[in-house]
């Protein structure tokens, strides 16, 4: 939970955004503030021209400003946010990784959880092959290496 | 100008390429990079397995050092060879958390071992919890905390083996301890707490759970010498006194004290507990000399209180009450007054119109 030094006023002022590929959003700061980021722009009053975002596409920008809207919103109840974060990351993995970065380059903590959560379901409880098939990911170990690998760890995997 | 079909085949194979590295920078950039920020969040066995999966990963999780900062080998068998191995791996070289609560076969050699071949990975440990783990003597103690000169959190409890001697060896070898955990370690005496008054000025935590054998005199010195404590745990001690209690007005920063069983204390005691102005857990279970007087002492003085329990003491009334309500009623949302037969109006629905952010009523059981 973030607390501020001042109460947030809603001054409907609005920030804008631009994404890597251009793409330009209009976004109210009593939204935009979900993240650390922003937040600290808009206490500095530093939030005149669109701020670029490198780092984030107009896709997945579109999603984390729709996520922080909804998590702004002061009428929705807890069950019914549960709800909406079960479906919204409920994503194949390419959204859900682009998602996680943006959360994290943004410093938008919940949603960073939530994704992070995701992917971590994911990976408990699998063996390195089930983890393998998940995630596409090739074996380009040798059998010596892995072995080796293995024999170094036996004591974290080991019963 | 070249066939139709030759270009085309051409551009397939070209955007195949294209794919096929965009899949390669996909999965060596991007899956790395989710699996460092995720690998906080996973468990020790998960992030071992991950370890697995393919070369490049492994290369790629290996060089982050602020993912291999935790060993966790709570309830695992063999645990003292266990916690060998890791530590001679080079990734944990800056491991600050070891867990080994209720780990089996942990011994003071395992712990003599670590000192002699993984010292120079022990320099940055921060965390030591050794509960539940009963074969440890003050011998391990000895070689542990020679090891680990930075150890800030040191946690044994139920352990009886460990006695003074042991205590007299960690605060020599670890000058920076802030919490200390000692619930059950039944051998310890008023020694162990003249040392850690004199040694630990700044400790912020002390859990001395059934430790029978202290008495008002170490009691004292801890709460003369330790001014910075937050966390004062002294659950079933039945043997102290106000003598002690009294002093306990010194800790002006405490937030935490439970006094479950503390039969000796009076109204008087109470009413110098109350000038610790920012507790916000107090624990008064069995305290059965307590009446009114010493609660509403507490209400006046401690208004950030969130959480009480009066359970079993028979001598309180419902003009404790009413006086918790007029200074805490914002505050409160845990009160057991189980067993308080002495309050008349004490149903979840009176109780919720004199404490309307109420959650938890019960906490002895």
């Amino acid at each position: 939970m973030s607390s501020s030094s001042s109460p947030m006023q809603s001054t409907g002022r609005k920030l804008k955004l631009k994404s890597k590929d251009d793409e330009t959003f209009e976004v109210e700061e009593a939204v935009a503030v979900k993240s650390q980021i922003f937040k600290y722009m808009v206490e500095d009053g530093v939030s005149n021209g669109p701020i670029p975002l490198p780092n984030v596409n107009g896709k997945t920008l579109a999603r984390v400003l729709q996520w922080c809207q909804k998590h702004a919103d002061p009428t929705i109840t807890e069950d019914e946010l549960n709800k909406y974060d079960a479906g919204f990351i409920d994503v194949d993995q390419a959204v859900l990784y682009d998602l996680l970065m943006a959360a994290n380059y943004l410093n938008i903590e919940e949603l960073l959880k939530l994704a992070c959560m995701r992917v971590a379901d994911m990976i408990k409880g699998k063996s390195p092959d089930e983890i393998r098939r998940t995630f596409n990911i090739k074996n380009d170990f040798t059998p010596e290496e892995e072995e080796e690998v293995r024999k170094e760890n036996a004591w974290a995997l080991g019963p | 100008m070249k066939n139709y079909a030759e270009m085309a085949e051409t551009r397939l194979a070209l955007s195949e390429m294209e794919a096929a590295e965009a899949e390669v920078v996909w999965n060596r950039k991007t899956v790395p990079k989710v699996l460092k920020i995720v690998s906080t969040r996973l468990l020790q066995r998960d992030l071992v397995s991950l370890l697995l999966v393919s070369p490049w990963l492994y290369r790629s999780l290996v060089s982050y050092p602020s993912i291999w900062l935790s060993l966790d080998f709570s309830e695992m068998g063999n645990a003292g060879n266990r916690v060998v191995a890791a530590l001679s791996l080079p990734r944990y070289c800056y491991v600050k958390h070891i867990k080994l609560e209720f780990a089996q076969d942990i011994e003071d050699k395992h712990l003599e071992l670590l000192k002699i071949k993984c010292l120079d990975s022990l320099q940055n440990l921060e965390c030591l919890n050794l509960n539940g783990c009963q074969k440890i003597s003050d011998k391990g103690i000895e070689a542990i905390t020679n090891a680990c000169p930075t150890l800030k959190v040191f946690s044994i409890y139920w352990n009886v083996r460990i006695t003074d001697m042991g205590i007299k060896h960690l605060v020599k070898n670890c000058k920076y301890v802030t919490e200390l955990n000692l619930s059950g370690c039944k051998n310890i005496s008023d020694k162990s707490l003249q040392l850690v008054a004199e040694n630990y000025s700044k400790l912020e935590l002390l859990n001395l759970t059934r430790c029978t054998k202290l008495t008002d005199h170490g009691l004292q010195q801890i709460l003369l010498k330790c001014s910075f404590l937050q966390s004062l745990n002294l659950y079933a001690l039945s043997g102290f006194t106000d003598l002690a209690y009294k002093s306990i007005s010194l800790l002006t920063q405490l937030k935490f004290l439970d006094l479950c069983g503390a039969q000796n204390l009076s109204d008087e005691g109470l009413a110098c507990v109350a000038k610790c102005v920012n507790l916000v857990c107090l624990n008064l279970t069995w305290c059965i000399r307590v009446t009114d007087l010493g609660v509403i002492c507490i209400a006046q003085g401690c208004t950030s209180l969130e959480f009480l329990s009066l359970f079993g003491i028979v001598g309180v009334t419902d003009k404790c009450l009413e006086a918790l309500s007029r200074s805490c009623s914002n505050t409160i949302t845990t009160l057991d007054v189980n067993g308080c037969i002495g309050i008349k109006r004490r149903s979840r629905d009176e109780l919720l119109h004199l404490f309307p952010h109420l959650k938890c009523f019960k906490v002895h059981s």
